[in-house]
């Protein structure tokens, strides 16, 4: 079997992509092989090795055969495999074969001056018939062997002489059922060697920093290792990454400590060269490029410049992080928003939008905490009248915090505009115990006071999405990209909605669309390794796969090219 | 036709090498091996999933542990292969797992096992090799330990003999209804495979030291492989004296005449060796062959494992034999089956939808939008 051929049939009716890349660089390797299978026969066995100039015909008729008995399962005749299986029966009953060895020692020492090696045939018949009949318990020929030991190194000729006579086993054991293990040296062993361990642990504890050993920050570390892996699969060292860190997922769980406490996403990661470092004003240039609908992705390097110049810009980090947000990117979007929130607690905007990210995250915990620090920021009175609260659970904190919401939708005076934003709040609340059509209700009102909210757009149609109304979603993603064409995140959902009414072809032209925005200037693919959308890839990938074009799938990784896709999609 | 191990529940824990082998070994026997994926990447590179499906959670993921923890209630099995105590961090440990379902085999797939000096340490076959002992006895006189690759450690003492406790504690579990724990350690499985090699070095046949100079490891001229004219080799393994006779007459040797010493005289080997060597280079594979096959000199050709079909499962049953091995066998993508195990496991649609929406699993089909 090839790899080439391996990854031609797949389980799930697709192939895995990663297979290929891994296929495309094991084939640089081994051409000749490669050339070899991929011009053999689909029916491959006996004329699979045609090719091979060295093989001599006898050879092929040995590998046909064998290859003719491995399929038919049947009983191979060239290669005494019978004789091995009996082997291998006798080594199976294993413990019927291990003891005898005493035997031979018992049997050497009362033959003691005798030439075993030339027994007649009546010696032979006695000496065979004593290996079946005298079954020492273990340590008794245990004892024997090891009395043998002192002179172990010269053991007489004779007895390795017997013992090869006696070596075909298979057939001297046969009939003798199994009696005494030689369990208890291994377990003696086992006890000094781990005492020997502990006496030599002081030696080796300095040694012991080997990569899976060191738990910091492994998050990034291995978030690192697996994109690179994902993405630049292109030579054999990533390859052998990933073989040899077999605990990568495992180091991954190193300080699950605290699950329910959230993400650990660590500080930001920025973009190593960018352009807008020496721009005079990145912040203007950024809000300016937002503004009149420009690349997300540039304006995400300006505000990367901007808060590079000041950590503590509080607005700067949120619309970062809201940039990063609408491009797709939750990860940077969460680490950017939460530096937004720790350098300025009451930053609303900057709590909601977090808020709505932890929600995209799965980390239902941090939102409803998000949640109520929103509301005590803007309603102090509220959080004020219910008193502070134990950290309870995440159930707990979503009964509370959505109580608290409710009384902010409540003690509003009539007629006063309602608070959007609570609306919104709501909604997430809703949202994250699966009650959709209570969050749908809340983002429409929210759109009532504010129709133009292209982010309530989609989070509207996301939630009608995520609740298996995609027709539905498409419609307010319409809306959104309307209102803002530039904003990845709906082009994106569209492109989900419509792998989910099985629209592939539209699905795939609306994802090449999103990824062609993350283009910056310069760069030849989609913007850097750095905060690539994972997201918009694996979906990009799967629904290729889903189209059964393993081909296209293959090209589909990080920061690929996609004028490669042009010709067949548009977008 | 029925499999051995049909109906058995299979949870594998995905892995590199040895968690995946016990779980393909179990798979092609007939166990519903089911691989549990890590849900943020949609890439595995594991070569022996044959015959499983794949789900894909998110065990960072509160949701996505309650979600194992329902297949847990419904499985016979769990493979896991964390170093120690990672499970228990992610409240998945035996204690947990075993109050839930008090039939579940919990295997512990690990290089050093869960406990000393080494547990906690990274490591692979080779490590674990040299730490059983094996290594030691492994390799030609005057030259470094050598390894068969990472056939030993890894597959041998690791995988196969986790698939084996697992089959154990299977049997057991008729009597007594009852799950259990199972250690499998890589260095305890080679050093417990070693077993022979160690007993036969107590009676001080056939092992000595230094390595490589005993009648097994290749201090013997008559246990030994050798090159042939065209580059290729043959193996020979002339143990006993009538198949020796036969192994000197095939080579066109005379004892008498070729005045050869005695078979076990440890001192002439080396010139033996010469010697065979020798003549070995003075024919093609094919020559040789013709000269011995089917006699009982026990020399084979070396064949070459790559240019052969998939291997089967082995050992072959006669009435409830292994899935046959496919000779076109796709990778699995990763939460290919996510939707269908979750269904079979109870859950409903909007359940599922639900996890997917909290990215606790992933997996075809399973899209999500971001608000």
């Amino acid at each position: 079997m090839s790899f080439q051929s391996m990854v031609s049939g797949a389980e799930c009716g697709s192939s895995s992509n990663a297979m290929r890349q891994f296929t495309k660089h094991f084939n640089q390797d081994t051409t000749l092989k490669h050339e070899r299978f991929a011009n053999a026969p689909a029916t491959q066995g006996p004329s699979m090795r045609t090719a091979g100039p060295a093989m001599g015909v006898n050879d092929q008729q040995l590998l046909d055969e064998f290859f003719d008995q491995q399929q038919k399962g049947g009983e191979p005749a060239a290669f005494r495999f019978n004789d091995m299986r009996q082997e291998l029966g006798a080594i199976h009953r294993g413990p019927g074969f291990a003891p005898p060895g005493g035997d031979w020692g018992q049997e050497f020492q009362a033959q003691q001056g005798a030439r075993i090696f030339e027994m007649n045939p009546e010696e032979q018949a006695a000496f065979e018939n004593a290996f079946q009949h005298h079954q020492a318990p273990p340590h008794e020929w245990q004892e024997e062997f090891m009395r043998h030991e002192h002179v172990a190194g010269e053991m007489p000729a004779e007895f390795e002489a017997a013992f090869q006579k006696n070596f075909d086993w298979a057939n001297e054991f046969a009939l003798v059922e199994g009696k005494g293990k030689g369990k208890a040296v291994d377990a003696q062993h086992f006890a000094s060697w781990e005492a020997e361990f502990d006496a030599v642990q002081q030696a080796n504890a300095t040694t012991s920093t080997s990569k899976g050993v060191d738990f910091g920050d492994e998050k990034e570390q291995l978030e690192d290792l697996w994109s690179t892996l994902r993405d630049n699969l292109t030579d054999t060292e990533d390859l052998q990454n990933i073989l040899e860190d077999p605990t990568a997922w495992d180091s991954e769980f190193a300080d699950l400590g605290n699950i329910a406490a959230g993400p650990v996403l660590g500080p930001y990661t920025f973009e190593p060269n960018n352009p807008y470092m020496s721009h005079p004003n990145p912040l203007e240039e950024g809000v300016r490029l937002v503004r009149e609908g420009g690349s997300l992705s540039e304006a995400a390097l300006c505000f990367e410049a901007a808060v590079q110049r000041d950590d503590n810009n509080s607005q700067a980090w949120m619309m970062l992080g809201n940039t990063q947000a609408q491009n797709e990117k939750e990860e940077p979007a969460i680490r950017a928003l939460e530096r937004a929130v720790e350098v300025d607690a009451s930053n609303l905007e900057a709590l909601m939008a977090l808020a709505v990210s932890y929600t995209n995250e799965g980390y239902d915990h941090q939102t409803h905490l998000t949640l109520e620090k929103w509301l005590g920021a803007k309603y102090p009175e509220i959080i004020a009248a219910n008193g502070p609260q134990a950290p309870t659970t995440a159930w707990e904190t979503h009964e509370r915090v959505t109580d608290l919401f409710l009384q902010a939708v409540r003690q509003a005076p009539d007629g006063a505009a309602l608070d959007a934003d609570v609306q919104v709040g709501l909604g997430v609340l809703f949202y994250g115990v699966a009650e959709y059509d209570k969050a749908v209700d809340c983002f429409e009102a929210g759109l009532k006071a504010r129709p133009n909210d292209y982010l309530l757009w989609n989070r509207l149609g996301a939630t009608l999405a995520n609740s298996g109304r995609s027709e539905d979603a498409i419609e307010a993603y319409h809306k959104a990209l309307e209102i803002k064409p530039s904003f990845v995140r709906a082009r994106y959902n569209l492109g989900i909605s419509c792998i989910n009414i099985g629209c592939h072809r539209e699905a795939v032209e609306h994802l090449l669309g999103a990824l062609s925005m993350h283009q910056t200037e310069g760069q030849p693919g989609p913007d850097g390794a750095v905060n690539a959308s994972s997201n918009l890839w694996e979906t990009l990938r799967r629904t290729f796969m889903m189209m059964g074009r393993s081909d296209l799938a293959e090209k589909a990784v990080v920061g690929a090219d996609l004028n490669q896709f042009r010709g067949e999609f548009e977008f | 036709m029925s499999t051995p191990l049909a109906g058995i529940k299979v949870l594998e824990i995905a892995g590199l090498a040895p968690a995946p082998f016990a779980g393909m070994v179990l798979a092609d026997f007939g166990a519903d091996v089911i691989r549990i994926d890590r849900s943020t990447s949609s890439m595995n590179f594991d070569v022996l999933a044959r015959n499983k499906r794949s789900v894909a959670i998110n065990l960072k993921s509160p949701a996505g542990i309650e979600t194992l923890i329902r297949l847990v209630e419904k499985a016979d099995v769990i493979i896991e292969p964390f170093r120690p105590g990672v499970m228990e961090r992610l409240g998945l440990g035996p204690d947990v797992l075993l109050a839930k379902n008090p039939r579940l085999i919990y295997a512990r797939m690990t290089g050093f096992g869960q406990q000393g000096h080494y547990s906690k340490m990274a490591g692979h076959d080779l490590n674990y090799l040299a730490i059983s002992g094996v290594l030691n006895t492994l390799g030609r006189d005057g030259e470094r330990p050598a390894f068969p690759i990472n056939l030993l450690a890894d597959f041998a003492g690791g995988g196969f003999l986790c698939a084996f406790g697992v089959l154990l504690a299977l049997h057991e579990r008729t009597q007594s209804g009852k799950g259990q724990v199972i250690d499998a350690a890589m260095i305890h499985g080679v050093k417990y495979l070693g077993s022979f090699i160690y007993n036969m070095h107590k009676s001080g046949a056939f092992f000595r030291e230094p390595r490589g100079t005993g009648q097994l490891d290749g201090g013997a001229h008559y246990y030994d492989s050798y090159k042939t004219k065209d580059g290729k080799w043959m193996a020979v393994g002339a143990i006993e004296a009538e198949f020796y006779d036969l192994l000197i007459k095939g080579l066109g040797l005379d004892p008498v005449r070729d005045n050869l010493p005695r078979q076990t005289d440890a001192k002439e080997w080396p010139r033996m060796k010469e010697l065979f060597t020798k003549l070995f280079a003075e024919k093609t594979q094919e020559e040789w062959v013709a000269i011995f096959d089917l006699t009982d000199a026990c020399v084979t050709p070396v064949l070459d494992y790559y240019s052969m079909p998939p291997p089967a499962a082995a050992p072959s049953l006669s009435r409830t034999p292994a899935l046959p091995v496919k000779a076109e066998q796709g990778p699995l993508d990763v939460g290919c089956h996510t939707t269908e195990v979750l269904l079979e496991a109870g859950l409903s649609k909007a359940e599922i939808q639900e996890l997917v929406n909290k990215k606790a699993i992933a997996g075809s089909g399973l899209e999500k939008s971001s608000l």
